[in-house]
C-alpha cells in the first residue's frame, strides 16, 4: 500500500501543470481553423508550442505529441520517489515494442519507425531478446509473453496471435502492478478500463461473426465483469446485453454508445463515451488535495489530450468535416 | 491514282481478282469494326458504372481508414497491420472477344481464419470496419482493372481495323478500279486502233 503522504509533492507540482492542460475553448478553437497554419497559431499559445516547431512538416506530429508526453512521464517521474504508478502508464508502450520487435524479427525487416520512445525497457535490449540472446535486461514477465507470442506464431502463422497473447500478458502485468500498488482507486480504475474494453472486444468479434475461441483468447483479465458473462452474452443480440449491464456503472456508456453502434454501424460514439468516463473517474485527482488520484489523473488526462489533438490533427490535415470530428473529441479533464 | 502495271488482258484478270478480294475483306472488316464498336460501348458503360462505384466505396473505406487512424498512433496503427493475416493470389488468364485477347482476372482468396490481423485491446473498433470494406473492395478494383485493360485493347484494336477499312475503302478498292478503267479504256483503244490500221491497210489493199 502506497502513502499518500508520497505524493505530496509531485501533487504540488502537477497542481501547476494542471492549469496547462488544453481548455475546451482551445480545442474548439484548432476545431474551427481553416487551415493548418491556423491550426499551429493556436497550439503555438499552449504548452505545445516547443514540440511543434520542432517540427520540419506538420504530418510528423506524430513526434511532437509522442515528445511532449514523454516530458511529461520525465516529470513525474522526477517528482515521485515510488515509480509505480508511472509504470501503470508507461508498461503498454514497452508491450508494443515488444510486438513491433517481434513482427519485425517475423518478417525479417526493420521498422524502428514503428517502436514508440515512452517505453521503459530499452529498445536494444529488446532485440537483443529477439535474437535470441540469453543476458538481456527485459523483465521476467515480458521475456516469457515474448517466448510464448513467438512460439504460438510459429504454431499458427496467425499473426492475431501475437497481438493477443501480448494484450492479455500487458493486462496481466498491469493487474499485478495495481494488486502491488494496493490502491483502490487505481484498481476501480483499471477494472473499469478492463470491464469497458471487453464489451468492446465481444461485441466488435459479433460483427466480426468470430468464434467463442477466439473471445475466450481476446478478453482482458482484470475486471469487474465476469468472463464467464462475455460468454453467455456473445451469443445474444447486443440489445440483451445493454439490458444486462443495466444496472450497472457502466449502464449509460453501454446503453448510448452500443445503441449507437448498432444504428449506425460505428463505434466512434462508444468508444468516446468510454473514454469519457474513464476521464470522469479520473477527474477524482482533480479534486482531492494530494495523493495519487492526483498523479493518476493527471497522467490519465495527458493521455486523453494527446487522443483529442490526434482527432483534431489527422482530421484537418485529411479536411474531415467538423461534425465528424466532434463526433470523436473526447472531454477535456479539467 | 493508278497501279504502274502493264496494260495487258493478263493484268486485268488478275487485278479483277484482288478487287473481288479486297471487296470481300472490306465487307468483312467493316462488319468487324460494327460488333467491335457494339462490345466496346457496352463495355465502356459497364466500365463507368464500375468506376464510379469503386471510387465512391474506396472514398468511404479511406475515411473511415482516416478515422480509424485518429483514435490510435500512427505506430499502433503500423504495428497492428504490420503481418497481413489474410492472402489472396491471383491468376491472370486471356480471353479472346472478336479476336482481341483481354486479360481475365481470377482471385482466389485463401480461406483464411481470420481477416484482422491485430489483437483488441489497444485498437480502435472504427479500424475492423475499414478493414472489411477494404477487404471487399480488392476482387472490384481487380474487376475493374480487367475491364478498364479489356478496353484500351479493344480501343485499339478498333482503331487498327479501321484503319485497315479505310485504306481498303479509299486507297486499294479505288485504286484497283482505276487501273482496271485503265487498263480496259488502254486495251479498247489498242483494239480500236488495230481495227483502224485494218480497215486502212484494207483500203490500201482494194486501191492497189
Amino acid at each position: 500500500m502506497v502513502r499518500e503522504q508520497e505524493f505530496l509533492y509531485a501533487s504540488g507540482r502537477i497542481r501547476a501543470l494542471e492549469t496547462k492542460l488544453l481548455s475546451r475553448t482551445i480545442v474548439e478553437r484548432i476545431l474551427e481553423a481553416q487551415d493548418m497554419d491556423a491550426v499551429m497559431r493556436v497550439l503555438s499559445e499552449t504548452d505545445y508550442a516547443p514540440d511543434f516547431e520542432e517540427l520540419e512538416s506538420i504530418y510528423d506530429f506524430e513526434k511532437a505529441l509522442e515528445n511532449s508526453m514523454k516530458r511529461t512521464l520525465g516529470v513525474i517521474k522526477e517528482s515521485l520517489k515510488d515509480q509505480r504508478v508511472v509504470r501503470f502508464f508507461t508498461l503498454k508502450y514497452d508491450y508494443h515494442n515488444l510486438k513491433v520487435v517481434l513482427k519485425s524479427r517475423i518478417l525479417g525487416v526493420e521498422v524502428p519507425e514503428n517502436l514508440t520512445t515512452l517505453g521503459e525497457v530499452p529498445v536494444e535490449e529488446l532485440l537483443k531478446l529477439s535474437k535470441g540472446e540469453k543476458d538481456v535486461a527485459v523483465p521476467k514477465l515480458m521475456r516469457l509473453a515474448f517466448e510464448r507470442a513467438a512460439e504460438v506464431y510459429e504454431e499458427t502463422l496467425d499473426p492475431q496471435q501475437v497481438d493477443l497473447i501480448l494484450d492479455r500478458a500487458l493486462y496481466e502485468e498491469l493487474n499485478l502492478l495495481v494488486q502491488d500498488i494496493g490502491h483502490d482507486f487505481l484498481k476501480s480504475y483499471l477494472a473499469a478500463l478492463v470491464d469497458l474494453t471487453n464489451i468492446k472486444t465481444m461485441v466488435r468479434l459479433k460483427y466480426m461473426e468470430s468464434d467463442l475461441r477466439t473471445l475466450k483468447k481476446s478478453l482482458l483479465p482484470g475486471g469487474s465483469i465476469d468472463l464467464e458473462f462475455f460468454e453467455k452474452m456473445f451469443q445474444e443480440p447486443v440489445p440483451v446485453l445493454i439490458e444486462a449491464l443495466a444496472a450497472s456503472n457502466y449502464s449509460k456508456v453501454v446503453k448510448d454508445g452500443l445503441e449507437n453502434w448498432v444504428s449506425s454501424g460505428s463505434p466512434a460514439v462508444y468508444e468516446k463515451l468510454v473514454d469519457d468516463f474513464l476521464l470522469g473517474m479520473l477527474r477524482k485527482g482533480l479534486y482531492k488535495p494530494f495523493g495519487l488520484e492526483t498523479v493518476v489523473g493527471y497522467l490519465g488526462a495527458r493521455e486523453n489530450e494527446l487522443k483529442i489533438l490526434r482527432v483534431l490533427m489527422v482530421g484537418k490535415i485529411n479536411g474531415i468535416s467538423e461534425d465528424m470530428i466532434r463526433e470523436r473529441l473526447r472531454d477535456v479533464y479539467a | 491514282m493508278v497501279i504502274r502495271v502493264n496494260p495487258t488482258r493478263m493484268e486485268l484478270l488478275s487485278l479483277k481478282k484482288r478487287l473481288v478480294t479486297a471487296k470481300r475483306g472490306h465487307k468483312l472488316l467493316k462488319d468487324k469494326q460494327d460488333e467491335l464498336v457494339k462490345k466496346f460501348l457496352d463495355m465502356v458503360k459497364q466500365n463507368r458504372a464500375l468506376r464510379e462505384e469503386v471510387e465512391r466505396e474506396l472514398i468511404d473505406a479511406f475515411r473511415s481508414f482516416t478515422m480509424a487512424r485518429s483514435q490510435m498512433p500512427a505506430n499502433v496503427v503500423e504495428e497492428s497491420l504490420m503481418i497481413p493475416s489474410a492472402k489472396v493470389s491471383i491468376n491472370v488468364k486471356k480471353e479472346n472477344i472478336m479476336s482481341v485477347n483481354v486479360p481475365r482476372i481470377e482471385i482466389s482468396q485463401e480461406e483464411s481464419k481470420n481477416l484482422y490481423p491485430y489483437g483488441f485491446a489497444n485498437t480502435s473498433a472504427e479500424m475492423d470496419s475499414a478493414i472489411r470494406t477494404l477487404s471487399t473492395m480488392l476482387p472490384k478494383m481487380l474487376k475493374l482493372a480487367e475491364i478498364e485493360k479489356a478496353c484500351q485493347l479493344m480501343a485499339d484494336e478498333i482503331e487498327r481495323t479501321r484503319r485497315r477499312v479505310n485504306a481498303l475503302e479509299y486507297v486499294l478498292i479505288p485504286q484497283l478500279e482505276n487501273t482496271i478503267k485503265y487498263i480496259t479504256m488502254k486495251l479498247d483503244e489498242n483494239e480500236r486502233s488495230s481495227r483502224t490500221r485494218l480497215m486502212k491497210i484494207k483500203e490500201m489493199v482494194m486501191q492497189g
